[in-house]
Protein backbone atom coordinates (compact mmCIF):
# COMPACT_ATOMS: atom_id res chain seq x y z
CA UNK A 1 0.00 0.00 0.00
CA UNK A 2 1.32 3.68 -0.92
CA UNK A 3 0.93 5.88 2.31
CA UNK A 4 1.30 8.75 0.72
CA UNK A 5 -1.40 8.23 -1.68
CA UNK A 6 -3.96 6.73 1.40
CA UNK A 7 -2.30 9.85 3.16
CA UNK A 8 -3.63 11.60 0.44
CA UNK A 9 -7.24 9.75 -0.06
CA UNK A 10 -7.31 10.67 3.83
CA UNK A 11 -6.92 14.50 3.14
CA UNK A 12 -9.40 14.56 0.71
CA UNK A 13 -11.92 12.62 2.42
CA UNK A 14 -11.21 14.99 5.26
CA UNK A 15 -11.74 18.23 3.33
CA UNK A 16 -14.89 17.30 1.58
CA UNK A 17 -16.29 16.11 5.23
CA UNK A 18 -15.18 19.31 6.68
CA UNK A 19 -17.86 21.84 6.93
CA UNK A 20 -15.59 24.77 7.78
CA UNK A 21 -11.66 25.10 8.35
CA UNK A 22 -9.78 25.08 11.18
CA UNK A 23 -7.38 26.86 12.51
CA UNK A 24 -5.06 26.28 15.38
CA UNK A 25 -2.61 28.75 17.13
CA UNK A 26 0.06 27.57 19.19
CA UNK A 27 1.57 30.88 21.45
CA UNK A 28 2.34 33.96 19.19
CA UNK A 29 4.73 32.37 16.87
CA UNK A 30 2.83 30.02 14.71
CA UNK A 31 -0.90 29.63 13.32
CA UNK A 32 -2.11 26.62 11.01
CA UNK A 33 -4.91 26.53 9.14
CA UNK A 34 -6.97 23.93 7.57
CA UNK A 35 -8.91 23.79 4.52
CA UNK A 36 -7.51 27.01 3.05
CA UNK A 37 -9.12 28.15 -0.35
CA UNK A 38 -7.34 30.79 -1.42
CA UNK A 39 -4.46 33.26 -0.37
CA UNK A 40 -5.75 36.68 -1.24
CA UNK A 41 -2.84 38.62 0.05
CA UNK A 42 0.76 38.17 1.20
CA UNK A 43 3.10 40.54 3.07
CA UNK A 44 6.11 40.72 5.36
CA UNK A 45 3.11 41.98 7.70
CA UNK A 46 -0.18 40.70 7.02
CA UNK A 47 -1.15 37.12 5.29
CA UNK A 48 -4.96 37.34 4.73
CA UNK A 49 -6.41 33.70 3.46
CA UNK A 50 -9.46 32.75 2.26
CA UNK A 51 -11.56 30.08 4.27
CA UNK A 52 -14.75 28.29 3.50
CA UNK A 53 -16.29 30.38 5.54
CA UNK A 54 -14.58 33.72 6.13
CA UNK A 55 -11.54 35.78 5.40
CA UNK A 56 -8.70 35.39 8.05
CA UNK A 57 -6.30 38.22 8.24
CA UNK A 58 -3.20 37.32 10.18
CA UNK A 59 -0.94 39.89 11.12
CA UNK A 60 2.04 40.41 12.79
CA UNK A 61 6.15 40.75 11.89
CA UNK A 62 8.54 38.94 9.31
CA UNK A 63 5.82 36.55 8.74
CA UNK A 64 6.40 33.59 6.39
CA UNK A 65 4.38 31.00 5.22
CA UNK A 66 4.83 27.13 4.54
CA UNK A 67 2.36 24.44 2.72
CA UNK A 68 2.95 21.56 3.90
CA UNK A 69 -0.45 19.18 2.46
CA UNK A 70 -2.98 20.13 -0.82
CA UNK A 71 -4.92 22.66 1.25
CA UNK A 72 -3.03 23.37 4.66
CA UNK A 73 -0.72 26.69 5.36
CA UNK A 74 1.33 27.30 8.52
CA UNK A 75 2.28 30.93 9.12
CA UNK A 76 5.43 31.70 11.26
CA UNK A 77 6.49 34.75 13.13
CA UNK A 78 5.52 37.39 15.42
CA UNK A 79 1.66 36.83 15.48
CA UNK A 80 0.23 39.97 16.29
CA UNK A 81 -3.61 39.40 16.11
CA UNK A 82 -5.67 37.00 14.05
CA UNK A 83 -9.11 38.36 12.67
CA UNK A 84 -11.77 37.03 11.07
CA UNK A 85 -14.13 38.52 8.76
CA UNK A 86 -17.31 36.63 7.40
CA UNK A 87 -17.11 36.68 3.93
CA UNK A 88 -20.36 38.37 1.44
CA UNK A 89 -22.65 36.21 0.57
CA UNK A 90 -23.36 36.48 -2.90
CA UNK B 1 19.77 14.52 6.61
CA UNK B 2 21.53 14.65 3.39
CA UNK B 3 19.28 16.46 0.55
CA UNK B 4 19.56 14.41 -2.68
CA UNK B 5 16.80 15.79 -5.05
CA UNK B 6 17.69 19.24 -4.32
CA UNK B 7 15.69 22.64 -3.08
CA UNK B 8 16.08 25.81 -5.13
CA UNK B 9 15.04 29.39 -3.79
CA UNK B 10 13.06 30.94 -6.17
CA UNK B 11 12.00 34.38 -6.09
CA UNK B 12 8.75 35.82 -7.28
CA UNK B 13 8.32 39.38 -8.48
CA UNK B 14 4.69 40.43 -9.97
CA UNK B 15 1.52 42.20 -8.97
CA UNK B 16 -0.26 38.83 -8.93
CA UNK B 17 1.71 36.99 -6.59
CA UNK B 18 -1.02 35.86 -4.43
CA UNK B 19 -3.14 34.11 -6.77
CA UNK B 20 0.00 32.72 -7.98
CA UNK B 21 1.40 31.50 -4.65
CA UNK B 22 -2.75 30.08 -4.24
CA UNK B 23 -2.71 28.35 -7.81
CA UNK B 24 0.59 26.51 -6.67
CA UNK B 25 -1.23 25.33 -3.34
CA UNK B 26 -4.29 23.97 -5.68
CA UNK B 27 -1.72 22.21 -8.59
CA UNK B 28 -0.50 20.47 -4.52
CA UNK B 29 2.90 21.81 -5.23
CA UNK B 30 4.54 22.27 -1.56
CA UNK B 31 5.92 25.93 -1.05
CA UNK B 32 8.33 26.18 2.24
CA UNK B 33 9.69 29.08 3.64
CA UNK B 34 7.55 31.70 1.68
CA UNK B 35 8.32 35.29 2.89
CA UNK B 36 7.84 38.98 1.43
CA UNK B 37 10.58 41.08 1.49
CA UNK B 38 10.30 44.27 0.19
CA UNK B 39 7.24 43.22 -2.24
CA UNK B 40 9.19 40.35 -3.65
CA UNK B 41 8.09 37.09 -2.61
CA UNK B 42 10.52 34.37 -2.14
CA UNK B 43 10.16 30.49 -1.30
CA UNK B 44 12.10 27.23 -1.24
CA UNK B 45 10.56 24.73 -3.74
CA UNK B 46 11.96 20.61 -4.81
CA UNK B 47 14.49 21.68 -7.54
CA UNK B 48 12.51 19.29 -9.85
CA UNK B 49 9.26 21.42 -9.40
CA UNK B 50 10.95 24.12 -10.92
CA UNK B 51 9.50 24.13 -14.55
CA UNK B 52 6.19 23.40 -13.67
CA UNK B 53 6.33 26.32 -11.34
CA UNK B 54 8.16 28.48 -14.53
CA UNK B 55 5.29 27.13 -16.91
CA UNK B 56 2.59 28.60 -14.60
CA UNK B 57 4.45 31.79 -14.06
CA UNK B 58 3.97 33.27 -17.64
CA UNK B 59 -0.11 32.44 -17.04
CA UNK B 60 -0.30 35.04 -14.00
CA UNK B 61 2.29 37.55 -14.86
CA UNK B 62 4.70 36.49 -12.28
CA UNK B 63 8.22 36.81 -13.11
CA UNK B 64 10.44 33.49 -11.29
CA UNK B 65 13.80 33.57 -10.96
CA UNK B 66 15.80 31.18 -9.31
CA UNK B 67 17.80 32.31 -6.26
CA UNK B 68 20.27 29.78 -4.53
CA UNK B 69 20.44 26.13 -5.02
CA UNK B 70 21.47 24.03 -2.31
CA UNK B 71 21.37 20.02 -1.57
CA UNK B 72 23.79 16.98 -3.33
CA UNK B 73 22.17 17.25 -6.50
CA UNK B 74 23.43 20.55 -7.33
CA UNK B 75 27.05 19.71 -5.37
CA UNK B 76 27.60 16.78 -7.42
CA UNK B 77 27.03 18.79 -10.74
CA UNK B 78 29.37 21.57 -9.89
CA UNK B 79 32.29 19.08 -9.51
CA UNK B 80 31.26 16.93 -12.12
CA UNK B 81 34.44 17.10 -13.67
CA UNK B 82 36.89 16.76 -10.43
CA UNK B 83 37.07 13.03 -11.96
CA UNK B 84 39.64 12.40 -8.95
CA UNK B 85 36.88 13.54 -6.07
CA UNK B 86 34.42 11.18 -7.80
CA UNK B 87 36.73 8.15 -8.24
CA UNK B 88 37.68 8.75 -4.70
CA UNK B 89 34.22 8.33 -3.51
CA UNK B 90 33.22 5.66 -5.57
CA UNK B 91 36.35 3.82 -4.37
CA UNK B 92 35.62 4.68 -0.56
CA UNK B 93 32.01 3.57 -0.62
CA UNK B 94 33.05 0.31 -2.53
CA UNK B 95 35.39 0.34 0.21
CA UNK B 96 33.09 0.67 2.70
CA UNK B 97 30.78 -1.71 1.28
CA UNK B 98 33.27 -4.57 1.40
CA UNK B 99 34.52 -4.35 5.11
CA UNK B 100 30.81 -4.31 5.73
CA UNK B 101 30.92 -7.63 5.38
CA UNK B 102 33.45 -8.54 7.89
CA UNK B 103 33.47 -8.54 11.63
CA UNK B 104 36.19 -5.79 13.04
CA UNK B 105 35.03 -5.16 16.52
CA UNK B 106 34.27 -7.69 19.05
CA UNK B 107 32.31 -6.76 22.13
CA UNK B 108 31.20 -8.64 25.57
CA UNK B 109 29.09 -7.44 27.59
CA UNK B 110 27.13 -8.85 30.99
CA UNK B 111 30.23 -11.39 31.96
CA UNK B 112 31.45 -10.82 35.47
CA UNK B 113 33.01 -14.07 36.70
CA UNK B 114 34.49 -14.69 32.81
CA UNK B 115 37.05 -12.08 31.98
CA UNK B 116 36.31 -10.76 28.47
CA UNK B 117 39.61 -11.42 26.88
CA UNK B 118 38.69 -15.42 27.88
CA UNK B 119 35.81 -14.74 25.79
CA UNK B 120 36.96 -13.31 23.07
CA UNK B 121 39.84 -16.59 22.60
CA UNK B 122 36.50 -18.35 23.16
CA UNK B 123 34.96 -16.85 19.63
CA UNK B 124 38.43 -16.87 18.38
CA UNK B 125 38.60 -20.97 18.72
CA UNK B 126 34.87 -21.24 17.11
CA UNK B 127 36.06 -19.03 14.43
CA UNK B 128 34.57 -15.57 15.20
CA UNK B 129 37.69 -13.53 15.35
CA UNK B 130 38.09 -9.65 13.68
CA UNK B 131 38.08 -9.95 10.12
CA UNK B 132 35.76 -12.77 9.61
CA UNK B 133 33.38 -12.47 6.94
CA UNK B 134 29.86 -12.19 8.73
CA UNK B 135 28.27 -14.44 6.06
CA UNK B 136 30.57 -17.31 7.51
CA UNK B 137 29.08 -16.95 11.09
CA UNK B 138 27.09 -19.10 12.11
CA UNK B 139 25.68 -17.47 15.70
CA UNK B 140 23.42 -20.30 16.86
CA UNK B 141 26.66 -22.79 16.39
CA UNK B 142 28.72 -20.83 18.10
CA UNK B 143 26.91 -19.89 21.15
CA UNK B 144 25.94 -23.43 21.54
CA UNK B 145 29.66 -24.36 21.06
CA UNK B 146 30.84 -21.59 23.88
CA UNK B 147 27.88 -22.65 26.54
CA UNK B 148 28.78 -27.00 25.89
CA UNK B 149 32.00 -25.68 27.15
CA UNK B 150 31.98 -23.37 29.77
CA UNK B 151 29.29 -24.63 32.37
CA UNK B 152 29.31 -21.14 34.38
CA UNK B 153 27.14 -19.61 31.39
CA UNK B 154 23.55 -20.05 31.82
CA UNK B 155 22.70 -17.77 28.70
CA UNK B 156 24.50 -16.38 25.83
CA UNK B 157 23.53 -14.42 22.42
CA UNK B 158 25.66 -13.65 19.60
CA UNK B 159 24.64 -10.63 17.37
CA UNK B 160 26.15 -9.78 14.30
CA UNK B 161 25.62 -5.55 14.03
CA UNK B 162 27.05 -4.67 10.78
CA UNK B 163 30.55 -5.04 11.40
CA UNK B 164 30.47 -5.58 15.22
CA UNK B 165 29.56 -8.51 17.25
CA UNK B 166 28.24 -8.15 20.13
CA UNK B 167 28.03 -10.93 23.05
CA UNK B 168 25.66 -11.03 25.51
CA UNK B 169 25.61 -13.72 28.44
CA UNK B 170 24.48 -13.70 31.68
CA UNK B 171 26.31 -16.29 34.20
CA UNK B 172 24.95 -18.76 36.19
CA UNK B 173 24.41 -17.31 39.41
CA UNK B 174 25.14 -19.46 42.19
CA UNK B 175 24.08 -18.16 45.76
CA UNK B 176 27.00 -17.69 48.09
CA UNK B 177 25.97 -19.04 51.58
CA UNK B 178 24.15 -16.44 52.74
CA UNK B 179 25.31 -14.35 56.14
CA UNK B 180 22.79 -15.00 58.88
CA UNK B 181 22.03 -11.17 60.19
CA UNK B 182 22.36 -9.94 63.63
CA UNK B 183 18.63 -10.18 64.01
CA UNK B 184 18.18 -13.75 63.19
CA UNK B 185 18.39 -16.68 66.02
CA UNK B 186 20.78 -18.76 65.41
CA UNK B 187 23.53 -21.36 67.08
CA UNK B 188 26.97 -22.25 66.57
CA UNK B 189 27.95 -25.85 65.69
CA UNK B 190 31.25 -27.34 65.49
CA UNK B 191 32.42 -28.06 61.67
CA UNK B 192 34.94 -31.06 62.48
CA UNK B 193 35.78 -33.26 65.32
CA UNK B 194 37.66 -31.46 67.39
CA UNK B 195 39.35 -30.70 71.17
CA UNK B 196 38.34 -27.50 72.44
CA UNK B 197 41.60 -24.96 73.51
CA UNK B 198 40.23 -22.07 73.81
CA UNK B 199 36.76 -20.05 73.98
CA UNK B 200 35.33 -16.22 74.03
CA UNK B 201 31.66 -16.12 74.23
CA UNK B 202 29.56 -13.05 73.05
CA UNK B 203 26.02 -13.42 72.92
CA UNK B 204 24.26 -17.13 73.78
CA UNK B 205 25.12 -20.28 76.21
CA UNK B 206 28.01 -21.99 75.71
CA UNK B 207 27.67 -25.79 75.63
CA UNK B 208 31.25 -27.24 75.86
CA UNK B 209 34.17 -25.83 77.82
CA UNK B 210 37.79 -25.77 77.19
CA UNK B 211 39.29 -29.17 77.19
CA UNK B 212 36.57 -31.14 75.93
CA UNK B 213 35.57 -33.10 72.87
CA UNK B 214 32.88 -32.19 70.64
CA UNK B 215 31.66 -33.88 67.58
CA UNK B 216 31.13 -32.56 63.87
CA UNK B 217 27.90 -30.93 63.86
CA UNK B 218 27.69 -30.32 67.93
CA UNK B 219 26.08 -27.21 69.27
CA UNK B 220 29.04 -25.66 71.02
CA UNK B 221 26.66 -22.20 71.46
CA UNK B 222 22.80 -22.00 71.65
CA UNK B 223 21.19 -19.76 70.77
CA UNK B 224 18.02 -20.56 73.21
CA UNK B 225 18.46 -18.80 76.53
CA UNK B 226 16.26 -18.94 79.50
CA UNK B 227 15.35 -15.31 80.37
CA UNK B 228 14.69 -16.31 84.38
CA UNK B 229 11.31 -16.64 84.46
CA UNK B 230 10.76 -19.56 82.49
CA UNK B 231 10.11 -17.89 78.78
CA UNK B 232 12.78 -19.10 76.33
CA UNK B 233 14.07 -16.57 74.35
CA UNK B 234 15.66 -16.90 70.97
CA UNK B 235 19.37 -14.99 70.37
CA UNK B 236 21.54 -14.75 67.93
CA UNK B 237 24.37 -16.63 69.54
CA UNK B 238 28.10 -15.71 68.47
CA UNK B 239 31.58 -16.96 70.32
CA UNK B 240 35.09 -17.32 69.08
CA UNK B 241 36.35 -21.11 69.50
CA UNK B 242 39.40 -22.72 68.78
CA UNK B 243 39.98 -26.21 68.36
CA UNK B 244 42.53 -28.92 67.53
CA UNK B 245 41.63 -31.28 64.42
CA UNK B 246 42.90 -33.68 62.41
CA UNK B 247 42.08 -34.06 58.58
CA UNK B 248 43.33 -37.56 56.84
CA UNK B 249 44.82 -37.43 53.12
CA UNK B 250 45.33 -39.89 50.64
CA UNK B 251 48.00 -39.64 47.78
CA UNK B 252 49.26 -41.89 45.38
CA UNK B 253 52.30 -42.73 42.79
CA UNK B 254 52.89 -45.03 40.70
CA UNK B 255 56.52 -46.32 40.59
CA UNK B 256 56.65 -46.48 36.58
CA UNK B 257 54.37 -43.48 34.67
CA UNK B 258 54.62 -42.20 31.01
CA UNK B 259 55.64 -38.96 30.61
CA UNK B 260 56.75 -35.83 27.97
CA UNK B 261 60.67 -35.25 27.72
CA UNK B 262 61.27 -32.11 25.81
CA UNK B 263 63.83 -32.76 22.68
CA UNK B 264 64.71 -29.10 23.29
CA UNK B 265 64.24 -28.56 19.18
CA UNK B 266 62.16 -25.48 18.48
CA UNK B 267 60.49 -24.97 14.76
CA UNK B 268 58.45 -22.01 14.11
CA UNK B 269 56.20 -21.21 11.34
CA UNK B 270 54.09 -17.84 10.82
CA UNK B 271 50.33 -17.02 9.56
CA UNK B 272 48.90 -14.00 8.39
CA UNK B 273 45.48 -13.58 9.41
CA UNK B 274 43.47 -11.52 7.05
CA UNK B 275 39.73 -10.69 6.66
CA UNK B 276 39.29 -14.22 8.27
CA UNK B 277 41.65 -16.01 6.05
CA UNK B 278 44.62 -17.45 7.19
CA UNK B 279 47.73 -17.21 4.86
CA UNK B 280 50.36 -19.12 5.89
CA UNK B 281 54.10 -17.57 5.47
CA UNK B 282 56.20 -20.88 4.82
CA UNK B 283 57.01 -23.31 2.36
CA UNK B 284 56.32 -26.26 3.89
CA UNK B 285 54.05 -26.99 6.94
CA UNK B 286 55.95 -28.04 10.22
CA UNK B 287 55.03 -32.12 11.17
CA UNK B 288 52.45 -31.64 14.23
CA UNK B 289 53.37 -35.41 15.79
CA UNK B 290 54.69 -35.51 19.03
CA UNK B 291 55.39 -31.80 19.19
CA UNK B 292 53.54 -29.05 21.83
CA UNK B 293 52.92 -26.20 20.45
CA UNK B 294 52.83 -22.32 21.81
CA UNK B 295 50.88 -19.35 19.44
CA UNK B 296 51.25 -16.38 19.66
CA UNK B 297 49.26 -13.19 17.82
CA UNK B 298 51.03 -10.13 17.06
CA UNK B 299 48.70 -6.84 16.21
CA UNK B 300 49.16 -3.99 14.31
CA UNK B 301 47.81 -0.72 15.25
CA UNK B 302 47.70 2.93 13.46
CA UNK B 303 47.16 6.15 15.48
CA UNK B 304 45.54 4.17 17.99
CA UNK B 305 43.12 2.09 15.49
CA UNK B 306 43.73 -1.83 15.30
CA UNK B 307 44.26 -2.68 11.50
CA UNK B 308 42.65 -5.73 10.19
CA UNK B 309 45.82 -7.85 9.87
CA UNK B 310 47.27 -9.98 12.47
CA UNK B 311 50.64 -12.03 12.33
CA UNK B 312 50.25 -15.61 14.24
CA UNK B 313 53.66 -17.67 15.57
CA UNK B 314 53.40 -21.24 15.99
CA UNK B 315 56.70 -22.25 17.71
CA UNK B 316 56.77 -26.40 18.14
CA UNK B 317 58.83 -27.87 20.52
CA UNK B 318 59.50 -31.78 20.25
CA UNK B 319 59.07 -34.17 23.18
CA UNK B 320 59.45 -37.84 23.37
CA UNK B 321 56.78 -39.56 25.33
CA UNK B 322 59.35 -42.22 27.41
CA UNK B 323 58.57 -44.38 30.65
CA UNK B 324 59.98 -43.19 33.87
CA UNK B 325 60.65 -45.59 36.26
CA UNK B 326 61.05 -44.31 39.82
CA UNK B 327 62.97 -45.65 42.48
CA UNK B 328 60.83 -45.79 46.14
CA UNK B 329 62.80 -42.81 47.36
CA UNK B 330 61.93 -40.67 44.27
CA UNK B 331 58.23 -42.05 44.42
CA UNK B 332 58.42 -40.66 48.19
CA UNK B 333 60.03 -37.53 48.14
CA UNK B 334 57.43 -36.72 44.99
CA UNK B 335 54.67 -37.68 47.01
CA UNK B 336 55.66 -35.32 49.74
CA UNK B 337 55.74 -32.38 47.74
CA UNK B 338 52.45 -32.99 46.50
CA UNK B 339 51.04 -32.99 50.32
CA UNK B 340 53.16 -29.54 51.15
CA UNK B 341 51.89 -28.22 47.70
CA UNK B 342 48.07 -29.13 48.95
CA UNK B 343 48.81 -27.92 52.70
CA UNK B 344 50.20 -24.57 51.08
CA UNK B 345 47.02 -24.10 49.42
CA UNK B 346 43.93 -25.86 51.43
CA UNK B 347 45.24 -24.46 55.58
CA UNK B 348 45.78 -20.71 54.98
CA UNK B 349 43.21 -20.21 57.96
CA UNK B 350 44.79 -22.58 59.81
CA UNK B 351 47.90 -23.34 62.08
CA UNK B 352 49.72 -26.75 61.26
CA UNK B 353 50.51 -28.20 64.38
CA UNK B 354 52.27 -31.62 63.02
CA UNK B 355 52.07 -34.00 59.98
CA UNK B 356 51.86 -37.95 60.44
CA UNK B 357 52.79 -39.55 57.09
CA UNK B 358 52.35 -43.29 56.50
CA UNK B 359 53.28 -44.91 53.12
CA UNK B 360 51.32 -48.45 51.74
CA UNK B 361 53.84 -49.59 49.45
CA UNK B 362 52.49 -52.13 46.79
CA UNK B 363 53.95 -53.38 43.21
CA UNK B 364 52.87 -51.02 41.01
CA UNK B 365 52.95 -47.55 43.66
CA UNK B 366 53.04 -45.99 47.11
CA UNK B 367 50.04 -44.46 48.87
CA UNK B 368 51.02 -41.95 51.23
CA UNK B 369 48.22 -41.60 54.36
CA UNK B 370 48.95 -37.91 55.83
CA UNK B 371 46.99 -37.05 59.07
CA UNK B 372 47.52 -33.41 59.04
CA UNK B 373 47.09 -32.01 62.65
CA UNK B 374 45.40 -28.29 62.78
CA UNK B 375 44.54 -25.57 65.42
CA UNK B 376 42.00 -23.29 64.29
CA UNK B 377 38.40 -21.76 64.16
CA UNK B 378 35.81 -24.32 63.96
CA UNK B 379 32.68 -22.75 64.28
CA UNK B 380 29.67 -21.89 61.68
CA UNK B 381 26.72 -20.12 63.02
CA UNK B 382 23.42 -21.96 62.35
CA UNK B 383 19.65 -20.36 62.32
CA UNK B 384 17.56 -21.35 64.58
CA UNK B 385 13.91 -21.52 62.49
CA UNK B 386 10.84 -21.15 65.44
CA UNK B 387 7.57 -22.50 64.12
CA UNK B 388 5.00 -19.67 65.30
CA UNK B 389 1.78 -21.28 66.32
Amino acid sequence: MNVYKAAQGFEKAKTSLMRGSMIYISDSSEVLIENCLEIEEFGENCVKVVLKKCVATITGLDLTMKNYNNSSVSIHGKIHSVDLIEKEQS
Amino acid sequence: MINFKGIIRIKMIGAYTERFISELLRQKIKLSNIANRGGVVYADVWAFRYKRIARLSRKYGVMVRIERKQGLLFTLNRHKRRYGVIFGLFAASCMLLSLRQYIWRIEVHGNEKFSTDYLISQLEACGVTAGTLTANVDTTEVERKIKLGNEGISWLNLEINGSRADLYLSESNIPKKAEISLKTPCNVVSLYDALITETDLYAGTLNYKKGDQVGKGSVLVSGTVNDGSDNIVYTHANAKIIGEFTDELDFYQPFSSVEKALTGGVETQKQLMLFGLRLPLYISPIDTDNKLCDEEIESFSFMGIEMPWKIKTERFTGYNETTVNRKAEDVKRLLESKLELYCFDMYKEYEILGISKGYDCTDEGITLHAQVKLKGSITELQPIYVRQN
